[in-house]
């Protein structure tokens, strides 16, 4: 596996050369291109091995999206017996980044920033984020561990942030952070209350010491700011 | 006729110098500034040309800009930030999607495939137009261009292919096989090209784009 990442800072593209055999598992709609040797196959985002309980939940998460008025969390599944390559970019064109899971280290992605991994990445919704999804409300993570290469993309640039002790960032904002890092959500004047926009004006209280990425744009502030401009 | 990109690859624009007598076509509304010799005319397609543009989704009105008396000058942009390419037409024909269109000399037709109806993309509500003749055409893209040469075979999201080849041969297929519950993912969409040729490709997706930032917009009161 190899990766290349070019038109950085502003239109950034990543490349994946694959090996034969090997397999990359990206988000649906994040391929660009790719050579005519590579399979590809959709499956849910229910994680590795997943039982029949991991199955129903991811459907069960699908369907609800999707009366909602968004995509369900579908990957698509690349690979090639003689390799090749793909091509991935996020909707937003904000910065793209690798993070390399080594240890048994984990993360916590934020789904809309989630772009593809290769190697054996376990890569779930969590029980609390599916109550999320329902109710509209609340942040929803991805949760990836094992050993492999991940990508995610920001809408902006993305910033690392190294926390030591505690820091807040806004729900809008955050890109992704590591799991040995405790969180809790909260509204960003105390409690959560009733808001307009889903997720708009939460922030997370990270406590702990490791990485947190953070996004420069916030998809939330462009679209509420848009809709008030229209007629 | 001199033509030249500025402000690449993010804010780009392209210049078009045209010696008195010359003139140049446009996409409506791509004009951004001109000098005052020149004569800005709607070109006429006819009626029947002008149908074919309908059912061809594209504009029904072009411009044409001619420079009289003197050297003039007119300036073309696309609505969203990404880069340009100036491609010739002549020895090469090609074919572009409609909304990478921007501006073509006058010795170049551009108009939708006729009886070509694989050439239409669904979802991202775009049509493929040929090229015919000799000049120039210049493309607007959203996000940074990308040649690639084809030799054999590649497979390109329509969102994302906004030029190629004549000589290509190419076929609109869903991306992936085995889907489970399409209803639920979606439709996937790609250009699949065999055969040797140059093709362009934007690095991002117009409707990708435009349905993720109008799936949050607040509901209209």
């Amino acid at each position: 596996m190899q990766a290349v990442i070019k038109h950085e800072p502003h239109f950034p593209v990543v490349t994946v050369d694959l090996a034969p055999a090997e397999e990359l598992v990206a988000d649906y709609g994040a391929m660009v291109a790719r050579s005519p040797s590579i399979e590809l196959e959709v499956r849910l985002c229910a994680g590795r091995r997943p039982s029949f309980f991991d199955k129903a939940k991811a459907l069960l998460a699908a369907v609800v999206r999707r009366m909602l008025g968004s995509r369900g969390l579908f990957m698509n599944h690349f690979s090639s017996t003689m390799g090749g390559w793909v091509r991935l970019a996020s909707p937003m064109g904000g910065a793209i980044k690798q993070l390399s899971l080594r240890d048994g280290a984990r993360w916590k992605v934020a789904p809309r920033s989630f772009i593809a991994h290769t190697g054996p990445i376990d890569l779930k919704l969590q029980w609390d984020s599916l109550r999320a999804v329902f109710s509209r409300e609340g942040v929803s993570f991805l949760d990836a561990a094992g050993e492999g290469e991940l990508w995610v993309a920001g809408y902006g640039a993305i910033e690392e942030i190294e926390v030591k002790g505690s820091y807040v960032i806004d729900s809008g904002h955050l890109v992704a952070f590591e799991r040995r890092l405790a969180f809790e959500i909260r509204h960003a004047s105390g409690h959560i209350g009733d808001t307009a926009i889903p997720g708009e004006g939460l922030v997370l209280e990270l406590t702990g010491d490791g990485r947190a990425l953070v996004q420069t744009r916030n998809l939330g502030a462009l679209t509420s700011w848009v809709g008030r401009q229209l007629p | 006729m001199r033509l030249e990109i500025l402000n690449r690859p993010t804010q780009s624009f392209a210049r078009v110098r045209l010696l008195p007598g010359e003139s140049f076509v446009g996409e409506s509304g791509a004009m951004v500034g001109m000098t005052t010799n020149i004569a800005m005319a709607q070109e006429s397609a006819g009626l029947i040309g002008g149908l074919k543009r309908v059912f061809g989704g594209e504009t029904i009105f072009r411009n044409t800009f001619a420079a009289q008396g003197s050297e003039g000058e007119v300036i073309f942009s696309t609505p969203l930030a990404g880069d340009m390419e100036i491609l010739d037409v002549g020895d090469k024909q090609w074919c572009l999607q409609n909304s990478a269109y921007v501006a073509s000399s006058t010795s170049v037709e551009v108009a939708s495939k006729s009886g070509k109806l694989k050439g239409f993309f669904s979802g991202a509500g775009s049509f493929v137009l040929g090229t015919r003749g000799s000049g120039y055409l210049v493309l607007g893209a959203f996000g940074a261009i990308e040649a690639i040469d084809v030799q054999g075979g590649m497979v390109i999201d329509t969102g994302h292919v906004i030029a190629w080849e004549a000589s290509l041969a190419y076929q609109v297929e869903d991306n992936s096989r085995g889907v489970i519950a399409s209803w639920l993912s979606g439709e996937n969409l790609v250009c699949s090209f065999s055969g040797t040729g140059r093709a362009y490709l934007q690095t991002r997706n117009l409707a990708d784009y435009g349905a993720t930032v109008g799936a949050l917009l607040p509901p209209r009161s």
